[in-house]
């Protein structure tokens, strides 16, 4: 009887999600709901300093030591114009030492070394000279997944190494070469990977919280002189992640933005503010429910407008089908530069899990 | 394959090594001891980030042997790489008398890859 019911259930997904392929827009549900999920970032970019610019920085250098600044600053110039194309981050405060110890017995430390700033520039969207610099810091206040910071954890690791490198009498002569295949093959090891899935497993949704600031300048002509250079665009984002058992996470998330004066009629602050609570009841069961309210400020108080958001999505895991299947509600509500926003009903299926940890 | 040599005083007290890290990375690793022909000798023990020291032995035993120190740094899901240094001191009764940064690996930056990192030395008497 219950397997009559299992068919049935099955037939019915099956059919839905066939007539969702079948129906015209409805096609586009896996990338509705895609939408829908992302639409609001509940997280703190990880480089600020990257998310105010009109394009996309280029790879990111990582300078981890003081003469890496004094190579790279010249990735940023061309003779005395700032150059588009250029992005770097760095751990300012790296300089400040402390080993794993202290960095385990104090906060600061901590604090410090998890504190990064990024510097990047791109050129505008519409070509021309003009050369646009972001700067931005991110630094995490509170983080109870971090694991260095786990002693039992890094102490496992450490054994587990042990165990599969040093118990034995190396060769005296082996080369860094020969050694380092030793260390790769005993980071794939099964007991070094079962202890970072097993914090991974516990530590998914520990408490978290993150803030990040970023500015960004235009440089008229790529000038860097006080009568060329215009400020664009301030951010600020906060993100606190909090444990909701061990199967489900809250966030709850605000950040503004700040954009430069074009003319009355361009938007000039945005506010959101936010929380999402994501469930992951089982490998196959999967739900995501999250709320926003946008604030959007003008010059003009008259066009002034401000919306919800609106997401819920539940995941099935469906091997039958090949994939997930998903049914979402929600979307924006509407407003004045978006009056057809409304609240929708999708479905899909698809291959790759959209709700992840 | 480098081997540094530092002098001890045939007369003083036993000898230590302790590996150091200037930022937070966790290490781990061992040190062990060979005869002037390169035969194995024995191990002197492990090291470890919270766990600094490893006892070389007396003056007397340790002289014209050598000693490989042989390490791995491990990878704690760094979001950008951390720069690390480690230095390896030898002290004698208590005075440091050599320090080092190991060539093989003892600097550089760690992200989501642990590294291997060797040192060798050999004590000889004044």
């Amino acid at each position: 009887m219950k397997n009559t019911y299992k068919i049935y259930l099955l037939v019915l997904l099956s059919s839905i999600a066939i007539s969702g392929y079948a129906q015209p827009g409805a096609g586009d549900g896996a990338a509705a709901i895609k939408e829908l999920l992302t639409a609001v970032n509940y997280g703190v970019p990880a480089s600020p300093a990257f998310e105010l610019l009109p394009g996309k920085a280029s790879e990111v250098t990582h300078l981890n030591f003081a003469h890496d600044i004094g190579v790279n600053a010249g990735t940023f110039f061309n003779g005395s114009k700032l150059q588009a194309g250029a992005a770097v981050d760095l751990r300012p405060f790296s300089f400040t030492g402390g080993d794993l110890k202290q960095y385990q017995e104090n906060y600061l430390t901590r604090l410090a070394w998890r504190t990064t700033v990024a510097l990047g520039t791109t050129s505008g969207k519409s070509g021309g000279n003009d050369v646009f610099l972001g700067v931005g810091l991110r630094i995490t206040l509170i983080d109870k997944s971090d694991p260095k910071n786990d002693k039992a954890f890094t102490q496992k690791l450490a054994d587990a190494y042990d165990s599969v490198l040093f118990k034995i009498t190396p060769d005296l002569e082996e080369t860094l070469e020969q050694f380092q295949e030793r260390v790769d093959m005993a980071g794939k090891s099964p007991s070094v990977q079962r202890i970072r899935d097993e914090f991974t497993a516990n530590t998914w949704n520990a408490l978290r919280w993150d803030v990040g600031l970023g500015a960004s300048d235009r440089a008229a002509s790529g000038y860097l002189k006080r009568d060329s250079l215009f400020r664009d665009r301030i951010g600020l984002w906060s993100a606190l992640g909090l444990p909701l058992g061990k199967k489900a996470q809250l966030t709850i998330s605000g950040n503004s933005a700040w954009v430069s004066h074009r003319n009355d009629t361009t938007e000039r602050h945005r506010y959101v503010a936010g929380a999402r609570a994501r469930f992951f009841l089982s490998s196959a069961l999967a739900i995501s429910g999250e709320y926003a309210r946008i604030f959007s400020k003008y010059p003009q108080p008259g066009l002034n407008e401000r919306w919800n958001h609106l997401a819920i999505v539940a995941e099935v895991k469906i091997p039958k089908l090949g994939g997930w299947f998903s049914f979402a509600y929600g979307g924006d509500s509407a407003h004045r530069t978006d009056k057809a926003a409304k609240f929708a009903i999708n479905y899909a299926v698809y291959a790759d899990q959209l709700i992840k940890k | 394959m480098s081997i540094s040599t530092i002098t001890i005083t045939a007369q003083g007290g036993p000898l230590t090594a302790i590996i150091e890290s200037n930022s937070p990375v966790a290490y781990t690793g061992a040190v062990w001891r060979y005869k002037a022909d390169k035969t194995f000798d024995q191990q002197c023990g492990f090291f470890r980030y919270d766990r600094q020291e490893v006892q070389l032995g007396a003056a007397a035993a340790a002289a014209d042997k050598l000693f490989l120190v042989k390490g791995v740094l491990i990878n704690q899901g760094a979001s950008t790489p951390i720069p690390y240094e480690l230095q390896v001191s030898i002290f004698q009764d208590g005075n440091r008398l050599y320090t080092e940064v190991p060539k093989e690996g003892g600097s550089g930056a760690i992200d989501n890859k642990a590294l291997a990192f060797i040192y060798r030395f050999k004590l000889q008497t004044s």
